[in-house]
């Protein structure tokens, strides 16, 4: 992997972290609408973590975006646990079946991710 | 502030926290070039600005020989190391099992041109069986560079930072007598080639890889402190190595297939090893004289020869492991020579092949 690859890793994290952090605590239109997505958000960002800290190398690439990334992920974890007691577990919507479909890739995907960063640590 | 909003903003802050202990004590590496630590300055001033801009993350030790200079000519320098910091050498050992055919060739124990089926019966009757233990040695015997079937776990392992190579020696020949030949007689750089030709000549001596070497080379050159571990369970506090980005790697044995790239050695050992084949004396030396008919300089046992318009000839060898590289350069003509050793995945020719060919300002 390319330091300019390591880079654009580290600020893809950083950007997702905010991202996360708008979700929890940002406007309206902006929030997580239920705990089912409340969850699958910050398994996808701890998924990220564990990308950006087992097959990314740091070396050069600043780590302070490390520190900001995690700051930012405990802001909007701290903002959906708030969040958790006024939503539903599943927001009803037309085209529940897409959405279902979209989790499960995203479940395939972390998972496979998760299970091969624990096997590198 | 009443029980249903106290508990949340309880449970809201123990998560933030708990995500800001776990982020923090988690923090990725960022491994940078050491300072000058050991060994000769001059030398170090002359090589750091290369090895920083080659990629050299963490330690480097390198040697340099000059035989002009008598025993005074062999210099070494650490960055974070020093003479006695063991690194992976990864196919830097290549070399040693080239030399290790030679010696049994001047031994009388194997003919260049014998089939590999003649001394590993297992592999009697197979496309493995029928190459020669010479081809075996320029990469030429036409076997592919690792297992066809190896394949994908090999490429799960390095993508988890793992040792990819973990196959006992049943199981190597076993995979080996299962290959089929890939352009024989074209260059074909090959793992599987080199640790058949490590095991072979182990049976014809009656002993093991690991003992054949210890006899044959390590004990004549007295590298104390080189040595070949099989399993990585048995690695004992070993130095840690990264990748060419800076991801730590796990340490690499090799295991079965140790001949082609399990030797750890230092750079105090290596710098004997580069003084003995310059002057001649180490074992199997010859193995760096052109034997055979190949491309892209594999012309000798193992080692490559470089022939170039207007400098000298380098005889080299390089190697690379998850974690490590090195890379040995030689002017025999001339006299000198020079090794590398890195605990960065990232090759650094230009520090050696410099050197032989430039020296540096004492």
């Amino acid at each position: 992997m390319t330091a300019t690859t390591s880079l654009t890793v580290a600020l893809a994290l950083v950007a997702f972290a905010a991202l996360y952090v708008a979700r929890a605590w940002g406007p309206e239109r902006l929030r997580l609408k239920d705990r089912t997505g409340a969850v699958a958000e910050s398994v996808g960002l701890l998924t990220l973590f564990v990308l950006s800290r087992t097959f990314v190398g740091w070396a050069g690439v600043p780590v302070l975006l490390w520190v900001a990334a995690v700051a930012l992920a405990a802001v909007g974890a701290a903002g959906a646990v708030l969040r958790w007691g006024s939503v539903p577990g599943w927001r009803p919507r037309r085209r529940a079946w897409f959405r279902v479909l979209r989790l499960g890739g995203a479940a395939l995907v972390c998972g496979t991710v998760l299970v091969l960063g624990a096997a590198a640590f | 502030m009443t029980r249903n909003t106290t508990l949340p903003r309880v449970v809201a802050a123990v998560t933030a926290a708990a995500v800001l202990t776990v982020g923090l004590t988690t923090l990725p590496p960022s491994p940078h070039l050491q300072p000058h630590t050991s060994g000769d300055a001059a030398l170090a001033r002359a090589v750091e600005r290369t090895a920083r801009d080659q990629g050299a993350l963490d330690r480097v030790a390198l040697a340099y020989v000059d035989l002009a200079d008598g025993p005074d000519g062999t210099v070494t320098t650490g960055f974070g190391a020093d003479d006695t910091t063991e690194f992976e050498i990864g196919s830097l050992t290549k070399t040693f099992t080239g030399n290790l055919l030679q010696v049994a060739v001047e031994r009388g124990e194997v003919t260049p041109d014998q089939t590999l089926g003649g001394v590993l019966t297992e592999l009697a009757g197979t496309p493995a069986g029928g190459v020669t233990l010479e081809t075996l040695s320029n990469h030429t015997s036409g076997l592919p560079g690792a297992p066809v079937e190896m394949l994908p776990s090999l490429y799960v392992a390095v993508t988890t930072n793992r040792d990819p190579y973990e196959a006992s020696l049943d199981e190597l020949l076993a995979m080996a007598g299962r290959q089929e030949l890939v352009s024989p007689g074209r260059y074909v750089y090959s793992n599987l080639g080199m640790s058949l030709l490590g095991h072979a000549l182990a049976r014809v001596a009656g002993t093991t890889y690991v003992d054949l070497l210890q006899d044959r080379m390590l004990d004549p050159l007295g590298m104390t402190r080189t040595r070949v571990v099989l399993e990585d369970a048995d690695l004992d506090d070993p130095t840690s190595g990264w990748s060419a980005s800076g991801v730590a790697q796990q340490p690499w044995s090799l295991a079965a297939f140790a001949p082609a790239g399990g030797i750890r050695s230092t750079v105090g050992d290596m710098a004997r090893y580069v003084r003995a084949l310059l002057d001649g004396t180490a074992p199997g030396a010859a193995a760096m004289d052109p034997h055979l008919e190949g491309e892209l300089g594999a012309v000798a046992y193992a080692w490559l020869v470089l022939e170039q318009d207007d400098a000298p000839t380098l005889t080299l060898h390089n190697g690379q492991t998850g974690g490590f590289a090195s890379y040995l350069a030689l002017d025999r003509a001339g006299g000198r020579g020079a090794v590398v050793l890195s605990n960065t995945a990232s090759q650094l020719p230009d520090v050696a092949v410099g050197l032989v060919e430039n020296g540096y300002d004492r």
